[in-house]
C-alpha cells in the first residue's frame, strides 16, 4: 500500500499546482449543440491580436484548460472541423478562473468534411496501446449486408479479433475467452451484445456515438474481466429537430427516429431492428437461414441546468437459430444423411438503466452516476422445449468522480453489482442439473491521466479494488497504460504501452470442444478454487509514414491463471464438472491505413490492411492444447474506392483453420464391475476422442464485395447498397459435427440489396 | 502509386491463392485403436464371453443383422500363457431385449487361477487389440477362522472370518451345506464387501449364521413347493464362505468413484491398441463340518413348515 500512498501524495501535489497558480485560468466543456454530446478534439485557441498565445484540445469530456494564462485581452476561438466555430473576447485578471460551457452548431454545408475527419479519428490505427476508438463513420467502412454499418462487423477488422463463424456471435479478443469480455452500454453490461449473424451485434451505427474497444490492457476503470472491454457510448438524439432513418434490407431492417422533446433541452431517440432473411432467404443456394433476430433501443437524454444530464437507456435484443442451419456429409454434398439433430439457440438481453452526470461550474470535475439492470437468458434446444437454459441477471450503481487537470485528469469511482446466475440442464447432459446462485461484486479505482515532458508523454496509472463482499476475498490490480511521442504529437512516432493485472469470478462455461454450441451457463469461481487471474503486457509504435499512409505494430501478452473449464469428456454431454487450467496468449499485429488516395478515373482510394500472428496456448490436467480460437494467422483488408456518391468496397477476411477435436471414432463405455453381464446390457456410446484440439480446420477465405450509391436532397438522403457475400461462394467450415460426420459450412455466396433512406 | 498498386497486386494474388485452397477435411484420426472389448474370465461360467466393438469413425447401431455394421472384421484368440493353449472365441450378432444388435464372442472353457491369459482382436490386414489378465487366487491356501463361532447372549450365533493375503475382494458369501429326506442343497448369502482391508491387511466378515437360517429355511421352502411337501426337517452339514477376487485390471474401478473419469476412453483399460477392460476374476471357496453342539444352539434340524413366515 505504501506505493499506493506515493503515488496519491504525486498526484495530490500536482492539484496543488493548479490551485497555487497566481496566472488566469481558461477552462470549459464543449458540446455539440445537436444534441448536447461532448465533443472531443475541438480546438481551443487563445489569441493576442493575431499572435497564438496559448492553445488546447478538448478531452473525451468535451474539457478544456489553459493554465497561465497572463493578464491580459486575448480573443478566444473555439473551433472544430464542419462546426461553426465560436470566439468571444476576453479580458483576465490575475486569479481569474473563466468556465465555459460552448455548444458548436454543425454547419450543414460541410457535413462531408465532417464524416472526414471523423474517420481520421476513428480509423484503423490505434491511438492507444490495445484501444480502439471507434466513431459511427468508421463503422460505416465496413459494409455488412444491409445498409448501415455495425459495430460488430467493424470489430471483426480488428486485428486479435477471432469470430469463430459467420453465426453465433462468439468474439475472441486477443486469446481471451468469450466470457472474459466485458461489452458495456452507457456503463451498463450486455451479456450477449452480439447477434446470431455475427455482422450484427445491438450497436448498429445510428446509435453509437464512441465506442473504446479494449482488445487488452485495459485501464484501472474497467474490471471483473481478464480479456477485453468494449465501452459503448449511445447517442444522446438530436435536440434541434427531428431526424431519423428507414431501412429495407433483408438480413436486417431497421427504423431510427430521433428528436427533441423540449428544444435544445431534451432528447428522444429510439430504434427498432427486425431480420427477415427467415423468410426472405428460405433455402439460397442450398443453404438454410433459420435465423431471426432483432433488437430495441431507446435513450432519453436531458440537460438540467447547465451543469446536469439526466439520460435513461434501454436495450432489448432477441436471438433465435439453428446454428447448424444446413449440414452435408464430409465426403461431400451427395453422401448427406438425413440429418434431424437441432442445435437451436435463443438468447435475450434486457438491459435498462440511467446515468446522471453533473459537470461543475465552478470547479473542473465531472461526476457520473449509473444505475441499471442487465439481464440474459440463453437457451439450447427446440423452441418450447429447450434441453439447456442459463440466466444471468445483475443489478448495479457505480459512480465515477474525475478532477480534470490542466495537464489530465484524476478519477476515482466505484461499482456495486448483485449478480444472480443459474442454468437448468437436461439430466441426459450433466451430473448437475440446476444451479442457482448470486455474487456481490464491489469495485473501486483510482487512476489519474497525465501529460507529461511537455505533451511528449501520455501515463495513465491506475489501481482497481476487486472484492467479493460475500466471501471476503479481494484482489488489488495495477494498471498501467502510456503513450510516448519521441518528437512531439506532431511527430510521426508514437509509442504505446499498457501493463495489468486482472481478475474474473463469472465464468461462462461452453463446451469448448463444441464450435456449434453457443449455450453458456454462467457460474461463479468455485470457493475452493482461485479466482481466474490475467496479466496483460502491450507494447505498440504508430508512425505516419506519409500524411495519407500510416502503419502500426502492436505485440502483446497475456497470461492466464485458474480459468475455469469443463473438463475434457468422452460423452457428447454439456458438463459442469470443471477443471483448473492456465494458459497464455501472445502475437503481435501489423497494420497499414491509406486514406484518400487519388486512384483511377479521380476516384479516391481508401484502404487498410492488418496482419495478426498470435498463438494461444492452455493447460488443463495432463493436456496442453491450443484452444479453439487459437487462429495463428489472420489478414484484413478493406479496399474502398469513391467516386462522386458512388462508393466500392472490397473485404477480404483471411484466417488459418482454427484447432478442433478430432474424433478417434465411436466405442461403447461399460461400468464393467463383475455384475455387470455384457451379454445383456447395450452400454453407453461413447466418442473417443484424438489428442484434444489436435487437429486444424482448413483456412477460412472470405470476399465480399459491395456497390453503393448515395443521393442527398437536402435534409434527405437515400443509399443503395447491393452486394455479394462471399464472392467467390468458398465452403469455410464452420465446424464439424463428429456425431453424425457430418459439416456445417459458413455462408455461402449470398447476394444483398438494401435501401436506407436517412433525414438529418 | 507504384504502392497502391503493389497493395492491389498482392491483394489479388492472396485471394486467388486463397480461394483455390481446398477445405476438406476428414476429422478422423485413429490410426493406433482399433478395437473396444469388455469381458472378464468367470470361474463360475463354463462359456466366457466378451464384446467387442470396432473403433470406427461412426457409431455402433446395428439395427438388423443385414446392415453393414453387422459384419465385424475381427478374430478373437485366447492365449493360456501358462500351459500355451490357444482358443479361438466364435462370433455371435447379439439381440438385445431393446432391438439393437451388439457383437459377442464367446468360448467354452474353465479359467484356471493362477493362469495368464492373452486376448487378441484381430482384424484381417492384422492389425489387432490385446489384452492380458492373470486369473487372481489368494496368497496363501486357508483363510483365518478368527475366532468363533460365538453364541451371544440373545441366543444368536456369529462367526468372525478374516482372509489374508487378498488384495482386492469382490465379494464373499456364507455358504451352507444343508440336508433333509431327498434335499442336498448349497444356500449363498451374499455379505456387503468391506471397502477395504484392515491395517493389519486382513479382509474381515462377521457371519450372523443365526439370521443366516432365514435364507436357508425359503431356499427349502422353494424346494418343498416344487415337491408339494408341507414339512421338511433341515440339518446343517457344513458351513463355509466363498469369496471372487478381481485382477489387477480392476483396480482403478475401486479407487476412483467420479463416473465422468471412469468414462474416460484411455482410464482404466488394460488394452493395448484399444480400449475396455478384459479382466478375470479367482473363486475360492472353503467349508468346514458343524459340529453338533452349534446345530444343537442353532435349533438344527429344523422342521421347515411351506407356509411358515419369518
Amino acid at each position: 500500500m505504501s506505493a499506493f500512498r506515493y503515488g496519491l501524495s504525486i498526484l495530490l501535489l500536482l492539484v496543488s499546482q493548479d490551485v497555487l497558480a497566481q496566472q488566469a485560468i481558461l477552462r470549459g466543456f464543449v458540446t455539440d449543440a445537436s444534441n448536447e454530446q461532448p465533443m472531443q478534439g475541438a480546438t481551443v485557441a487563445l489569441r493576442s491580436g493575431d499572435a497564438l498565445v496559448a492553445g488546447a484540445a478538448t478531452d473525451g469530456d468535451g474539457y478544456f484548460v489553459i493554465n497561465r494564462v497572463a493578464p491580459g485581452d486575448y480573443e478566444v476561438t473555439i473551433s472544430f472541423v464542419g462546426f461553426e466555430s465560436w470566439s468571444e473576447s476576453l479580458s483576465f485578471s490575475p486569479g481569474d478562473i473563466r468556465d465555459f460551457r460552448i455548444a458548436l452548431t454543425m454547419r450543414a454545408s460541410e457535413i462531408d468534411e465532417l464524416v472526414v475527419e471523423a474517420e481520421a479519428v476513428g480509423g484503423i490505427t490505434t491511438v492507444a496501446a490495445g484501444l480502439e476508438t471507434v466513431v459511427p463513420a468508421a463503422i460505416n467502412r465496413v459494409p455488412v449486408p444491409g445498409v448501415s454499418g455495425d459495430l460488430a462487423s467493424y470489430l471483426q477488422t480488428i486485428p486479435g479479433v477471432t469470430v469463430q463463424g459467420d453465426r453465433g456471435g462468439q468474439f475472441f479478443v486477443r486469446g481471451g475467452a468469450v466470457d472474459q469480455n466485458l461489452a458495456l452500454l452507457d456503463g451498463l453490461p450486455v451479456y450477449m451484445p452480439f447477434h446470431v449473424l455475427s455482422f450484427y451485434s445491438a450497436f448498429p451505427e445510428e446509435l453509437v456515438d464512441r465506442a473504446d474497444f479494449y482488445t487488452g490492457g485495459f485501464g484501472a476503470q474497467y474490471g471483473g474481466r481478464t480479456s477485453s472491454i468494449l465501452d459503448v457510448t449511445a447517442r444522446n438524439g438530436n435536440k434541434q429537430n427531428v431526424a431519423g432513418s428507414i431501412s429495407v434490407a433483408p438480413f436486417l431492417s431497421s427504423a431510427t427516429v430521433e428528436g427533441p422533446i423540449i428544444d435544445g433541452r431534451v432528447s428522444a431517440i429510439f430504434s427498432a431492428r427486425q431480420s427477415f432473411v427467415e423468410e426472405l432467404i428460405p433455402g439460397l443456394f442450398g443453404q438454410r437461414m433459420p435465423y431471426r433476430f432483432g433488437d430495441r433501443f431507446g435513450k432519453i437524454h436531458a440537460l438540467l441546468g447547465g451543469s446536469h444530464e439526466l439520460s435513461f437507456t434501454f436495450l432489448d435484443t432477441d436471438d433465435r437459430g439453428d446454428i447448424a442451419g444446413s449440414k452435408k456429409s464430409v465426403f461431400g454434398e451427395n453422401e448427406a444423411a438425413e440429418i434431424n439433430d437441432s442445435t437451436e439457440v435463443a438468447w435475450e438481453n434486457r438491459v435498462y438503466g440511467g446515468t446522471w452526470i453533473y459537470r461543475s461550474n465552478r470547479v473542473p470535475l465531472v461526476s457520473r452516476v449509473t444505475a441499471g439492470r442487465s439481464e440474459m437468458t440463453n437457451a439450447f434446444g427446440p423452441e418450447g422445449s429447450p434441453e439447456r437454459e442459463a440466466h444471468v441477471e445483475s443489478v448495479e450503481a457505480s459512480l465515477r468522480l474525475s478532477w480534470l487537470l490542466d495537464r489530465g485528469d484524476i478519477s476515482i469511482g466505484s461499482t456495486l453489482r448483485k449478480t444472480d446466475l443459474g442454468y437448468t440442464l437436461d439430466d441426459l447432459f450433466t451430473e448437475f442439473t440446476t444451479s442457482a446462485e448470486d455474487l456481490t461484486e464491489l469495485q473501486a479505482y483510482a487512476e489519474t491521466t497525465l501529460d507529461l515532458l511537455g505533451d511528449r508523454v501520455l501515463i495513465n496509472p491506475g489501481v482497481h479494488l476487486y472484492m467479493l463482499t460475500e466471501r471476503s476475498q479481494s484482489w488489488l490490480e495495477p494498471r498501467l497504460r502510456a503513450s510516448v511521442w519521441p518528437t512531439g504529437k506532431e511527430g510521426r512516432h508514437q509509442i504505446n504501452a499498457s501493463w495489468g493485472i486482472y481478475h474474473q469470478t463469472l465464468t461462462g462455461l461452453t463446451d469448448e470442444r463444441d464450435l456449434g454450441n453457443l449455450f453458456t451457463a454462467w457460474i461463479t469461481t468455485p470457493e475452493d478454487q482461485e479466482a481466474m487471474r490475467s496479466m496483460h503486457g502491450i507494447l505498440g509504435w504508430n508512425v505516419q509514414i506519409q500524411p495519407w499512409l500510416s502503419g502500426a505494430v502492436e505485440t502483446f501478452y497475456k497470461d492466464y491463471d485458474h480459468i475455469t473449464a469443463p473438463i475434457f469428456s468422452a460423452f457428447p454431454r454439456f458438463t459442469t464438472t470443471l477443471q483448473e487450467a492456465s494458459g497464455a496468449a501472445y502475437g503481435a499485429d501489423v497494420r497499414l491505413n491509406l486514406e484518400n488516395r487519388p486512384f483511377l478515373q479521380e476516384s479516391l482510394l481508401d484502404a487498410s490492411v492488418s496482419y495478426t500472428w498470435s498463438t494461444v496456448e492452455y493447460e488443463a490436467g495432463p493436456y496442453t492444447y491450443n484452444p479453439a480460437h487459437d487462429r495463428r494467422h489472420q489478414l484484413n483488408a478493406l479496399l474502398h474506392a469513391q467516386k462522386g456518391d458512388v462508393g466500392l468496397t472490397v473485404q477480404w477476411q483471411f484466417g488459418s483453420g482454427l484447432p478442433f477435436t478430432e474424433s478417434g471414432g465411436f466405442d461403447v463405455w461399460y461400468l464393467l464391475t463383475p455384475d455387470v453381464d455384457v451379454n445383456t446390457e447395450a452400454g453407453v456410446d461413447r466418442i473417443v476422442y484424438a489428442e484434444p484440439f489436435g487437429g486444424r480446420q482448413p483456412t477460412y477465405s472470405r470476399v465480399d464485395v459491395w456497390l453503393e450509391r448515395r443521393v442527398e436532397r437536402g435534409r434527405y438522403i437515400g443509399t443503395l447498397r447491393a452486394g455479394v457475400l462471399n464472392l467467390i461462394n468458398r465452403n469455410n467450415l464452420f465446424y464439424y459435427d463428429l456425431f453424425t460426420f457430418s459439416r456445417v459450412d459458413q455462408l455461402p455466396l449470398i447476394p444483398s440489396v438494401g435501401f436506407k433512406m436517412e433525414l438529418r | 502509386m507504384r504502392f497502391v498498386r503493389s497493395i492491389l497486386w498482392i491483394f489479388l494474388v492472396s485471394l486467388t491463392l486463397s480461394g483455390c485452397d481446398d477445405t476438406f477435411l476428414d476429422p478422423f484420426e485413429n490410426e493406433q485403436r482399433y478395437f473396444t472389448v469388455y469381458g472378464f474370465l468367470d470361474p463360475l461360467q463354463a462359456r466366457q464371453t466378451v464384446r467387442v466393438i470396432p473403433v470406427t469413425r461412426f457409431a455402433e447401431d446395428i439395427r438388423g443383422p443385414a446392415e453393414g455394421q453387422a459384419f465385424i472384421d475381427a478374430r478373437v484368440y485366447t492365449r493360456d500363457l501358462t500351459d500355451s493353449t490357444s482358443t479361438l472365441w466364435t462370433h455371435e450378432l447379439k439381440r438385445l431385449d431393446d432391438g439393437s444388435y451388439i457383437h459377442l464372442y464367446h468360448a467354452d472353457f474353465l479359467v484356471q487361477p493362477g493362469h495368464t491369459y492373452r486376448l487378441d482382436v484381430i482384424r484381417n490386414d492384422e492389425k489387432r487389440s490385446m489384452a492380458t489378465t492373470t486369473v487372481p487366487r489368494p496368497a496363501t491356501d486357508k483363510f483365518v477362522l478368527a475366532s468363533g463361532p460365538v453364541v451371544r447372549n440373545d441366543s444368536t450365533v456369529t462367526q468372525e472370518i478374516a482372509l489374508p493375503g487378498i488384495p482386492a475382494l469382490w465379494d464373499l458369501s456364507a455358504v451352507y451345506l444343508v440336508q433333509g429326506p431327498d434335499y442336498v442343497d448349497r444356500v449363498f448369502v451374499p455379505y456387503e464387501t468391506p471397502a477395504g482391508p484392515g491395517p493389519d491387511g486382513l479382509w474381515k466378515y462377521q457371519l450372523n449364521v443365526t439370521a443366516d437360517q432365514d435364507s436357508i429355511i425359503a431356499r427349502a421352502q422353494r424346494f418343498m413347493r416344487g415337491r408339494s411337501i408341507d414339512t421338511l426337517p433341515v440339518t446343517l452339514s457344513s458351513l463355509g464362505v466363498q469369496f471372487r477376487i478381481i485382477d489387477t485390471a480392476w483396480y482403478p474401478l475401486l479407487v476412483e468413484d467420479d463416473i465422468v473419469k471412469l468414462s474416460q476412453p484411455g482410464f482404466a483399460t488394460n488394452v493395448i491398441n484399444g480400449y475396455g477392460i478384459f479382466g478375470s476374476m479367482g473363486l475360492h471357496r472353503e467349508e468346514w463340518e458343524v459340529s453338533a453342539q452349534l446345530a444343537k444352539v442353532l435349533g438344527y434340524p429344523i422342521s421347515v413348515d411351506v407356509d411358515a413366515g419369518f
